[in-house]
């Protein structure tokens, strides 16, 4: 595991689906963090206007579920060392930046 | 979700939740054993119960463990309703995967079920009710009270940004505890005492509010997979060490003969005080070591306790991949916090202090007096919860839906706006951040005068930041600085709650430890400790709890820190 201080490069879509972009971000991590991690890092230190949702950090309440480089994850269980790109789950309806609600009211696929 | 449906039985319903439905608390990340009398595992639900046990060993147990500040009736009533709530459970769907014995219980009482399915059970029954309607992203931001009786509530739609008004016959707050005020946490962040601090604010008794409860062996690091509670389970499992930076072990000064496998409280109690004192571990916390057990009995746990140990997993997390070699190294743990067993002071029907509001579940007080055992949290979520919510439909149905003056209303959504508005001067993350710190040393594992005096001083500084708090982005939807403001004012609501409780209880009990009073005061303390609000002030009174007659304080397990020190 690597434990060391670095910057990493995190790629975030941003806005809405009539509006969107992405944004790079410069961010300090330590050792190994979740994507979680360094989104709240984000909205805690370089951006305040970054939306994401973020509740249980096990990975069982299934709703913070993103993107990470192409493939579908749950942020608070994906690890990250270096660079990488983060955008929505395109199941669900797009709030804002990252934040999506399912309108089924089924909310965010639990895991087993 | 548990008082939703059975509040749908009288009426329409409305749930307001802050994330989404139904996982959005705590119950989600338990991998839950539910406390049931044993007899009762055995008759109704097929499970290899002991019959030897009754409701009354059961309630006894509670009791004793909680050092004799539960209510006698709020006990019993969860005893005697417990198991139907697992049998109610087991016809969702809801698989009971076996029996197990925990410490503090007499007999083998929980029954191991998935929060994760528990969940998902409870979610379905509540969208198959056609007059429940559920409101996500959605944050309580205070009770209206209208003519002496709950009325409605002043609710955020985070996701739109605006503050409104539900008018209801009835409130139930059902809303977990405060975990969030404190850096280590095994919970969601979430938790931050919504619904307690509502209720305080509206004018309800809080009782039991210096317990909060720290899970010992808590992950410390590596960060990724801090508070994860893999490594408790594990250390009650196997025959575990818990060590400081001396490499010593320090369980045998307070309870000798359970050691490691002692109850929560004594557990967390030991590792605040070898921290406090200065032998902690390098992030400030305690060793856990299995490194004297043989590496292939430690991979054998796996398959005699697979709910606990098997693959090494722990929710969404391959934990192989994160610990040290267990055989070789200790890991690095906290007590982190884990449960709230104070909260709203309820009646055995949920009723709380004002009529019309209900409240069940984690944040309602009297049933662990001054700490839990395993197995009563998430019993306590739908025992409470099922109770809380038929009363409450009952008083809807008999009383209707209260008239809420349309002025009070304005002023109301007026002064919530102007609040989300923050235009002022303080950065809500280092307000979160320095009041979670400050409570962590203060109000938190270990407490002394000097430090409860320092952090009523802190509260004054709160209080004037809390009132210039500065939401840092222009966005007018999801903004997350919304969240913070909200959720920094109801900590602070609970953190003054937890302070004066903590400030009063001038002796050591259960989950509340005062390194200037170490040892227990029967005499004088089998209290509880009682608050409510008045204008700003505090009002804090106690009275003798509603169990001790006949109990002997020789029953009392120990007198902290002192055996063979």
């Amino acid at each position: 595991m690597n434990t060391s201080v670095r910057t990493i490069i995190v790629n975030v879509s941003r806005g809405t689906s009539d509006d969107g972009s992405f944004q790079k971000y410069h961010v300090d991590i330590e050792g190994t963090m979740s994507v979680m991690q360094v989104l709240n890092e984000i909205h805690e230190k370089i951006d305040p206007s970054l939306a994401f949702y973020a509740s249980c950090r096990l990975g069982k309440c299934g709703s913070c579920k993103v993107k990470v480089d192409g493939k579908l994850c749950l942020s608070c269980t994906t690890p990250v060392e270096g660079d990488f790109t983060v955008e929505p789950d395109p199941s669900g309806r797009l709030i804002r930046d990252l934040l999506v609600v399912w309108d089924d009211q089924k909310g965010g696929e639990i895991n087993g | 979700m548990r008082a939703a449906v059975e509040a749908s039985c009288f009426g329409d319903v409305i749930v307001v939740t802050k994330g989404f439905a139904g996982v959005d608390g705590a119950t989600v990340t338990a991998q839950a054993d539910i406390a049931v009398e044993s007899g009762y595992c055995r008759e109704t639900l097929s499970l290899e119960g002991d019959p030897d046990d009754s409701m009354d060993i059961f309630a006894e147990d509670m009791l004793r463990e909680g050092e004799y500040l539960g209510d006698e009736k709020i006990v019993s009533e969860y005893v005697c309703k417990s198991g139907d709530e697992v049998r109610y459970l087991s016809q969702k769907g809801v698989k009971l995967r076996g029996l197990v014995k925990n410490p503090g219980h007499s007999y083998p009482r929980g029954v191991w079920v998935s929060g994760v399915e528990l969940c998902k059970a409870l979610k379905k029954d509540v969208l198959s009710r056609s007059n429940v309607k559920i409101c996500e992203h959605t944050l309580l931001m205070d009770i209206v009270i209208e003519e002496g009786r709950a009325a409605g509530a002043i609710c955020f739609d985070f996701i739109e940004g605006t503050a409104f008004l539900i008018s209801a016959g009835s409130v139930v707050v059902c809303s977990g505890g405060a975990m969030g005020l404190y850096p280590y946490i095994t919970a969601p962040d979430g938790l931050t005492g919504d619904g307690m601090a509502a209720a305080f604010r509206a004018g309800a008794q809080l009782v039991d509010m210096e317990f909060p409860m720290f899970l010992p062996y808590s992950i410390l690091n590596p960060k990724i997979v801090r508070g994860v509670t893999f490594t408790h389970d594990l250390a009650m499992t196997l025959d575990s060490r818990a060590l400081n930076r001396e490499g010593a072990r320090f369980m045998d000064k307070w309870d000798p003969i359970r050691m490691e496998h002692t109850t929560r409280d004594i557990n967390a109690a030991a590792a605040g005080y070898e921290i406090f004192e200065g032998r902690g571990s390098s992030d400030g916390g305690v060793y856990l070591s299995l490194a004297h057990i043989p590496n292939n009995i430690i991979e054998y746990s796996a398959k005699w306790f697979p709910e606990t140990i098997a693959e090494w997993k722990c929710g969404g997390f391959d934990l192989k991949k994160y610990l040290p070699d267990l055989s070789r190294d200790a890991i690095e743990t906290i007590p982190a916090c884990h449960f709230w067993n104070g909260g709203i002071k309820i009646n055995a029907e949920g009723e709380t202090s004002i009529p019309g509001l209900y409240a069940g579940g984690e944040g309602t007080g009297s049933l662990h007096g001054a700490n839990r055992i395993s197995g009563n949290g998430v019993g306590q979520a739908l025992v409470w919860g099922a109770i809380a919510g038929r009363s409450a439909g009952k008083c809807s149905k008999k009383l209707g839906r209260p008239n809420i003056s349309a002025n009070k209303a304005k002023m109301m959504l007026q002064e919530k706006s102007e609040m989300i508005r923050g235009k002022g001067k303080e950065d809500p993350v280092q307000i979160n951040r320095e009041l979670r710190s400050m409570s962590w040393e203060c109000i938190g594992l270990v407490r002394t005068q000097e430090r409860l005096d320092k952090f009523g001083k802190y509260l004054e500084q709160v209080k004037q930041q809390l009132m210039e708090q500065r939401v840092r982005s222009e966005c007018a939807r999801a903004n997350r600085d919304w969240l913070l403001m909200i959720q920094n004012q109801n900590l602070y609501e609970i953190a003054r709650a937890v302070h004066s409780a903590a400030t009063e209880r001038k002796e050591s009990r259960g989950a509340h430890f005062r390194y200037d009073y170490k040892k227990p005061d029967d005499k004088n303390w089998t209290q509880n400790i009682f608050l409510r609000l008045k204008g700003d002030e505090i009002i804090v009174s106690s009275s003798a709890a509603n169990n001790y007659k006949g109990r002997t304080p020789s029953l009392r397990k120990r007198e902290y820190g002192t055996k063979g020190a």
